[in-house]
């Protein structure tokens, strides 16, 4: 399929796709194949690197790596069903409200105030007093209930802006059908921003999960990464102890790359939805380079081929 | 116009009532926090504790919600945003020494990542294919996974511990005189320059991704191509063409970003010992103030709203197609 | 058609240069503030908590009062070291007890002023006493009245005599001068400061109409905001910022030519870790934080003028059992349980410079309970020693089996226990942790919630859970085993409460003798109870003690300050009574002097 092909081309996206299915198996197949052991040495507080421990020790002496690799199961569940949530809820209020426009607008817009401004907190702790969460597809829930505002507000702004655009009249001229201008026109140019802001609900999600498993809300696992970069930094000191810095690293370089796969991966899928953005030297062959500014050229991407909708914008001065 | 103040104000007002309802509903015993802490500070027993904890409070559990929720009403219609139960004094004169704390930082913060974050994200964007790319990204990527207390804490073990170039807590040092005069600004400034950082820092990646997104979309539009074969010159169709139009979708992010920066970061600011709202909001949570907590949420919501509804303005402004 | 529109958004085009140069300019004030010097010679540092401004002031009875500096603005009649018994003085010379107990006789220290002049007199003192009933200060409850024979003398009258009300009289910081509280003074005159207090142990609530009224008078006491407290100490406050408080001598007071330290400033605690990074920072003479042993080598190795201490704690931490329902209502259950469990791992990874506590879980350590607990009885306890098959062979007795993967199954399915932790403890964190894997690995399912401070306790007052990391016995400024009593039997005991242990055991009402602890004057009727109640304890095992708590002390002698007195010094030994009481003892005697400029 020239889509896959399409995203086998761009490298990118490639290395993120590859980081994330690694992952994926780290956190399939990595529990069973390296038993956690929960219980304390603390005569190997510490320890860097060696053999045996590839990434060290922790606090109490229990191997870092293995931690890891327990904990990747959970972050990725959780980073995903909140990202998926997050994104649901704010796709079904953003294009509502961005669509229809009045009253509807109106309500919608209020209730994604209601739900910014209204403090986390409080209703953490009272969750946490009344139930108890057990599956991270519960927590994905509660913590996307938090992170779809943002991504609602600029989807709805977004949508706006891109139903007066002529591409889109074009189209309804077309008579083409509503799903088509849903689906083909209006989120395609949505998802370099939906990609963004995933990105930032699934960082997000580990951060909060964090706090949650300090409301009691959920057991504490100190293998889920964002836990151990509390305990690194404020339980152990571990950011004061030279020797540690492989129990404070892991966790944090472990999260960075899950983040930067994500972002790869996601500009790849920009690429792959925007077909204008594809690949330059394509582009170099019909339009040659424009002149040259103090800091380098400006490369006007332009794809005449495989353009799917047929736009003119003279914009006002 | 009228009808988006309208709905403004009416957001504030329910986000204010359920506010005011839920916190009232958090489990949790004041009193025991009290007596935690006095039992800290006397060493006494923990039942004695409880006692004289019980006695500070000193207010009458037994008045029914709504009357709260009434005479708090009634007092905000005054300017009276009640009595700070952990303090003894005016909500709002806690709010007023708190607030330019904290906007002198995150406006700081938020201005500086946004200018610069901007710029990054769309010399990244035009830069698609080179190596300034992934590095942009790889930069991008490390100040937004890295969680924001986790960079205050390595500024402080950098520049506080380490090189001892910079204050490592507070606001001003009790040797100066507060007060318009330059030692005191300059004090100001050096205690300031960590906690800015330490916002300013990971928000920057978060604007520069979200340019760059922004900008490669607008990158492909023909509108460009158009203006350069009309004969603009580059310089001219980078501002006004390409960098406008990718800002736009990031303008109601900047008016969340301002509107939620007024209620400051409770993390960053209990690692810097900065007194600002979020410390304050931090302790009033930890010890049931409500009155404290009440306008502490009033400022933030109004904050978020208002600076909502501005931005919507702005780009209404900014954005000729939304004139309709 | 080009209209001039002002651009909103300036994005010029060296916009690089732009944000370029703010960072060049960051760099650069950084650099010209490259001076963040730390606190020059002779200056003492220490730490503390306070309310910030705005809300600083210097009423200690309201609340955002005082705070830290109290121990050096303010100072108590005596200073009582709890491992001799010794009563140091401070605004009193000397005292003297009738037989009875139930008056005591302080003469007060010629001389002693409060900062703003006006000389001490003992009706500042009995002000203090009367507004602190208000406040529910603990000594009314043994208290009847508190008197002025003449300007230098106070008479404490004991309705309850009690060893532990004449350490609460004496120690109690003289804060109140009449001269600015005197008007506060008459309604709690007129009802007397123990029905004012509550009674605090046979607490008769106040009717309604009265605690209204207390509650007016409390309002108004609240509403007195000096800028800066009143004291007689030996140091006066400067300023106060959010993060920092700046003190100096006070010339008036009698013996300041005996204090060699003429300033301090105290750093704002926040929590530990702010602690270890002043410490490493050099920035603190001397502070007590919670810490980990590597952070605590690497602060030592940093800082070679600064060297640790560990004094107990005088207190215990533990795992707490929770009697009311399965698996612990079993007592064997509980048995098997201290049998079970490895205390010295607990102990090593959880606080390493604490002791492991031994088999005889009486509810105190094992040097009190030789000083406080008869023999004989110590000697008719079994130690729970560690055991597992013994533990097993407890648990199969009890009705409990393992199944082919060795997990434990009770009569209503596999074993399924919640462990709570109070958050912003470490080691009691830790202590959960090691518990749980311990657990673990015997065959038990375990969960551990971290939870914050006010849930947790809420949850131990409900009774919702099945163990938690806990304290235990903390014996407190007292150094006397009757507040750790208290605290397991007593009907509001914290830990009576939580653990579920019923009023009466083995025939003996042990809610009303623990109760009655406080006001028994025999020596050796009291070792006789706390025996009875010490082995009660064991018996039952309601909180199964893991190890004795040791400070961790660090002291800088020789960067700003030197002359910190040597670890067998018995001045440590009142650490857990409030370490800056004892610091500002130290500097107000004269111990502890600035480093000399070379």
């Amino acid at each position: 399929m020239s889509a896959l092909r399409t995203l086998a081309r761009n490298r990118r996206a490639l290395l993120g796709l590859l980081g994330l299915v690694f992952f994926l198996l780290m956190a399939l197949l990595g529990p069973e194949l390296l038993p956690l052991d929960r219980m304390p040495d603390p005569d190997r507080r510490f320890e860097p690197p060696s053999l045996t421990h590839l990434l060290g020790t922790d606090y109490a002496g229990r191997d870092t790596l293995v931690q890891l690799v327990h904990g990747s199961r959970d972050i990725i569940q959780i980073s995903f069903f909140t990202g998926f949530f997050a994104v649901l809820l704010a796709l079904a209020v953003g294009l509502t409200a961005g669509l229809l426009g009045g009253w509807i607008d109106g309500v919608l817009t209020a209730l994604t105030d209601v739900f910014l401004t209204v403090p986390q907190f409080p209703v953490m702790a009272i969750l946490a007093a009344l139930m108890r969460v057990g599956d991270p597809v519960t927590f994905g829930l509660v913590l996307g209930l938090w992170a779809w505002p943002g991504l609602a507000r600029s989807l709805r702004s977004q949508v706006r802006a891109l139903r007066e655009r002529e591409f889109i009249e074009a189209a309804r001229v077309m008579a083409l059908s509503p799903t088509w201008i849903l689906t083909r026109e209006l989120l395609p140019n949505l998802v370099p921003l939906i990609g963004v802001y995933f990105i930032r609900v699934a960082r997000d999600a580990i951060t909060v999960s964090v706090g949650i498993m300090l409301l009691g809300l959920v057991p504490l696992k100190v293998e889920n990464w964002g836990m151990m970069l509390n305990m690194a930094t404020f339980q152990s000191g571990a950011l004061y102890v030279p020797r540690a810095w492989a129990y404070l690293l892991s966790p944090l370089v472990a999260i960075v790359a899950f983040q930067f796969c994500l972002i790869q991966l996601a500009s790849g899928v920009e690429e792959l939805v925007d077909p204008r953005l594809r690949s330059k030297r394509c582009l170099e062959r019909v339009l040659p380079s424009l002149s040259p500014l103090r800091y380098g050229s400006i490369r006007i991407l332009i794809q005449i081929l495989g353009a799917r909708s047929i736009k003119w914008q003279i914009p006002r001065p | 116009m009228a009808r988006r103040l309208l709905t403004s104000l009416a957001t504030i007002a329910v986000a204010m009532t359920l506010t005011f309802v839920l916190i009232r509903q958090m489990p949790g015993d004041i009193v025991h926090q009290w007596a935690v802490q006095l039992q800290m500070q006397q060493g006494i027993s923990y039942e004695q504790a409880r006692l004289q904890a019980a006695a500070m409070i000193n207010y009458n559990p037994d008045i029914g919600l709504f009357e709260q929720y009434f005479s708090y009403l009634g007092g905000l219609l005054t300017g009276n945003l009640g009595l700070s139960l952990t303090y003894r004094i005016p909500v709002s004169l806690v709010l007023v020494q708190a607030l330019p704390w904290t906007l002198l930082v995150t406006t700081l913060a938020t201005f500086l990542s946004f200018v610069v974050g901007c710029g990054l994200g769309l010399l990244g964007a035009l830069r698609r294919q080179s190596l300034l790319d992934p590095l942009l990204t790889l930069y991008a990527t490390l100040s937004q996974a890295l969680p924001p207390f986790l960079i205050g804490l390595l500024l402080l073990l950098v520049f506080g511990i380490g090189l001892e170039w910079l204050p490592m807590r507070g606001n001003y040092t009790p040797d100066v005189e507060p007060g318009l005069n330059l030692p005191f600004l300059l004090d100001v400034a050096l205690h300031a320059v960590m906690p800015v950082m330490a916002f300013a820092l990971p928000a920057m990646g978060d604007w520069a991704l979200a340019m760059k997104a922004s900008a490669t979309s607008v990158l492909g539009e023909d509108y460009l191509h158009v203006a350069r074969a009309r004969g603009l010159k580059p310089r001219r169709i980078l501002l006004r063409y390409l960098g406008r139009n990718s800002m736009m979708p990031l303008v109601p992010s900047l008016a969340t970003a301002l509107g939620s920066a007024l209620g400051g970061s409770m993390l960053v600011e209990a690692i810097f010992g900065y007194p600002g709202l979020g410390f304050f909001l931090a302790q009033a949570i930890d010890r049931r103030d409500y009155p404290l907590m009440q306008g502490i949420f009033l400022i933030s919501t109004m904050g978020v709203v208002l600076f909502n509804l501005a931005g919507e303005l702005v780009l209404a402004r900014l954005d000729p197609r939304l004139r309709r | 058609m080009r209209t001039a529109r002002p651009s909103l958004l300036p994005l010029r085009a060296g916009l690089l240069r732009v944000a370029g140069l703010a960072w060049l300019v960051g760099f650069l004030v950084i650099l010209v503030g490259c001076s963040s010097r730390p606190p020059p010679l002779g200056v003492f540092c220490g730490a503390g908590e306070w309310d910030i401004p705005p809300a600083y002031h210097g009423n200690p009875w309201a609340p955002g009062g005082v705070g830290a500096a109290a121990p050096y603005v303010y100072e108590p009649l005596f200073v009582y070291l709890a491992s001799t018994g010794q009563y140091l003085p401070r605004l009193g010379t000397s005292f003297t007890e009738s037989p009875d107990g139930r008056e005591l006789r302080v003469s007060l220290r010629p001389g002693s002023a409060w900062h703003d002049g006006k000389p001490l007199s003992s009706r500042d003192v009995q002000c203090t006493f009367y507004l602190g009933a208000l406040r529910g200060l603990p000594v009314w409850a043994y208290l009847d009245s508190v008197e002025c024979p003449d300007p230098a003398t106070v008479l404490f009258r004991f309705r309850k005599p009690s060893p532990l009300g004449r350490v609460d009289a004496l120690t109690e910081p003289i804060t109140s001068p009449v001269h600015l509280f005197g008007q506060h003074l008459p309604a709690i005159l007129e009802l007397g400061g123990a029905q004012v207090a509550g009674g605090g142990g046979d607490a008769q609530p106040l009717d309604p109409e009265l605690a209204a009224r207390l509650r007016g008078v409390r309002e108004v006491l609240f509403r007195f905001q000096p800028a800066r407290p009143v004291g007689t100490g030996p140091y006066r406050i400067g300023r106060v910022t959010s993060a920092e408080m700046s003190l100096e001598a006070f010339p008036q007071h009698p013996e300041t030519d005996r204090l060699a330290v003429r300033r301090v400033r105290l750093l704002r605690w926040g929590s530990n870790e702010v602690i270890w990074s002043y410490l490493l920072a050099g920035q603190l003479d001397a502070a007590a934080p919670a810490c980990p042993p590597d952070v605590a080598s690497e602060i030592l190795r940093r800082r070679p003028t600064v060297r640790m201490l560990t004094p107990p704690d005088l207190s215990d931490l533990g795992v707490l059992l929770n009697t009311r329902r399965p698996p612990f209502d079993d007592l064997r259950v509980r048995q098997a349980l201290a049998r079970l469990l490895d205390r010295d791992l607990v102990r090593r990874v959880a606080s390493p410079f604490s002791e492991t506590f031994g088999g005889l879980q009486v509810g105190m350590g094992r040097q009190i309970a030789r000083r406080w607990l008869p023999a004989e009885t110590l000697a008719s306890l079994e130690p729970y020693e560690l055991d597992p098959e013994r533990a097993s062979r407890e648990l199969e007795g009890a009705g409990f089996g393992r199944d082919p993967q060795g997990r434990w199954l009770g009569p209503e399915g596999p074993v399924r226990l919640e462990l709570l932790a109070p958050e912003g403890q470490s080691d009691l964190v830790l202590l959960a942790e090691t518990v749980a894997a311990q657990l673990e690995a015997f065959g038990m399912e375990i969960e551990i919630r971290v939870l914050k401070r006010d849930l947790y306790s809420a949850r131990l007052a409900d009774g919702d859970f099945d163990l938690a990391a806990s304290f235990g016995g903390q014996l407190g400024r007292y150094g006397d085993p009757t507040l750790a009593m208290e605290r397991f039997f007593m009907p509001g005991g914290q830990l009576q409460v939580a653990s579920g242990l019923p009023g009466v055991l083995d025939g003996l009402d042990v809610g009303a003798l623990s109760a009655g602890l406080r006001l028994v004057r025999d020596p050796l009727a009291k070792k006789e109870t706390l025996g009875r109640l010490g082995s009660l304890a064991h018996q039952e095992l309601p909180f199964l003690a893991c190890f004795e708590k040791r400070l961790t002390l660090f002291l800088n002698d020789g960067t700003r300050v030197q002359g910190w007195p040597a670890e067998e010094d018995p001045l440590w030994t009142a650490l857990p009574a409030g370490a800056e009481t004892i610091y500002a003892t130290m500097l107000a005697t004269g111990r502890v002097r600035p480093v000399e400029a070379r």
